[in-house]
């Protein structure tokens, strides 16, 4: 277990939880966010904000599909491949 | 940190400056009022390279630095009166050249981004629709998928380039609910059977930029005219907002300049009581503050600028930089009518054309309320 990552999954969930949810209602690490209205489009810009002052992971947008960001489980993956990069690179 | 343009980056200004001030104002005030916009200014633009920019040569660009691009467009105010032709290139590159280079598949890339480049094909953003306005998301329009094409039906508004465009960057709704994740965007060339250009809306300003309502009636477009993949129209258009925001307004710290350059003078040959008007305090003060409201803009786009050059989020910054510096631009503009008086007043000053044209941009590119949204949002409120 990764627990840099693991504290990564975790603090991504409660952002979005006290963020989007208010701290209500179920969430878990394959809910569609976007599917489900959990998050809007202002949501994603904060979204973005939140990964990249929290997690040092700068996302582009033309990097970002609907397929590799709908979930906590695939915005984790996407991060856990941004950071590899950027440590294969220092 | 360095606030400064490196002597590259002077002579880029200078070269804009002197081309739009010889090539781009012939008959601006009579096309002004007729609502005309210029073909011949809109491809010498395209010469200099204005449409080029930021697209790399292998699509036929000049791939610019960044901050080239904004000594160049700095320039371009500067030098430039008919405000609406540079809006509708600021339009044609943000709005849309952008999303098709950065979300766009190499063939459409390789088939549109030739054309976007040397002014042979005009863009159009057509998003906004008539019941939807800042609820950009809350759109009807809807594209089905069947075999290998997409039938699009739904009308949008306020499409700048709409009578001029050869292609159209269409937002329609692909899942069966309105939303951010269920919107696609899609290349649509003006020759399509179906669509309807409305006529030109006439405006209170950017009257030399066209705009129009456009209807796409069982508009039958290719399913590889898809930008990006399906669903994503929501993350191209917030990353095009997001270009527009930090660029759209950099010509206008070049007017602002133009503008107060001009106050300046006015202010030392005006007499009154054989005194020229600049010795009083209630002008120089007013031209003072015109010039600390420029440099506070210039300095908060150059920021925004700066974290895109760096790949870093801009959402924040590129709002608060676009909502600062239409406010400002809009008051020096008020302030260099105030400094003229009546002569100000007159159209024949064109000052009063300034005035109008400025107005626009608290509105497009998001509403300075919505900005405001933005900025709270972010700062977690």
């Amino acid at each position: 277990m990764d627990y840099q990552m693991e504290n990564i999954r975790m603090s991504l969930k409660k952002f979005i939880t006290e963020t989007f949810m208010f701290g209500q209602g179920e969430l878990n690490y394959d809910t569609p966010l976007f599917e489900t209205g959990i998050v809007d489009s202002m949501g994603f810009i904060k979204l973005l904000a939140f990964l990249e002052k929290n997690c040092g992971v700068a996302l582009d947008m033309s990097e970002i599909t609907m397929e590799n960001f709908r979930t906590i489980n695939e915005i984790y993956a996407k991060i856990g491949s941004k950071l590899a990069e950027k440590n294969k690179k220092a | 940190m360095d606030f400064c343009f490196d002597e590259k980056q002077k002579e880029l200004k200078e070269a804009a400056k002197a081309f739009a001030a010889s090539k781009l104002n012939e008959n601006f005030a009579e096309r002004e009022k007729k609502c005309e916009f210029s073909e011949e200014g809109w491809k010498a633009c395209a010469e200099f390279g204005l449409q080029a920019m930021i697209v790399p040569p292998s699509y036929g660009g000049l791939a610019l630095d960044l901050f080239d691009v904004v000594a160049t467009l700095e320039g371009i105010g500067l030098g430039c009166r008919d405000n609406g032709l540079i809006f509708s290139v600021n339009a044609h590159v943000w709005g849309s050249e952008t999303a098709i280079l950065r979300f766009g598949s190499d063939t459409l890339k390789s088939k549109y981004l030739p054309g976007f480049c040397n002014g042979s094909i005009i863009g159009a953003n057509a998003m906004t629709e008539p019941n939807s306005g800042s609820n950009v998301y809350g759109l009807t329009t809807t594209a089905v998928k069947d075999n290998n094409y997409y039938t699009i039906n739904g009308t949008k508004t306020f499409v700048t380039n709409g009578p001029v465009a050869d292609v159209f960057l269409v937002y329609a709704k692909t899942g069966k609910t309105p939303g951010f994740s269920n919107i696609s965007c899609f290349l649509v060339e003006k020759k399509t059977n179906g669509i309807i250009v409305g006529k030109n809306l006439e405006k209170m300003g950017l009257r030399t930029s066209p705009m129009s309502e456009v209807s796409f009636n069982d508009c039958k477009v290719p399913a590889e005219n898809l930008v990006g993949r399906e669903g994503m129209g929501g993350i191209i258009f917030n990353d095009s907002m997001e270009h527009e925001r930090t660029f759209i307004l950099v010509s206008s710290l070049g007017i602002m300049e133009y503008l107060i350059d001009k106050c300046i003078e006015y202010a030392r040959i005006r007499k009154i009581n054989s005194s020229p008007i600049g010795k009083f305090q209630s002008v120089s003060n007013r031209i003072a503050d015109m010039k600390m409201r420029l440099e506070a803009s210039r300095l908060l786009i150059y920021k925004a600028v700066a974290l895109r050059r760096d790949n870093k989020q801009s959402a924040l910054d590129s709002s608060i930089a676009k909502l600062n510096t239409s406010e400002a631009y809009i008051k020096t503009c008020q302030d260099a009518l105030l400094t003229y008086g009546g002569y100000g007043y007159m159209t024949e000053s064109m000052i009063e054309c300034e005035l109008r044209d400025a107005v626009a941009s608290s509105l497009y590119s998001g509403t300075s309320d919505i900005q405001r949204n933005i900025i709270a949002a972010l700062l977690g409120i």
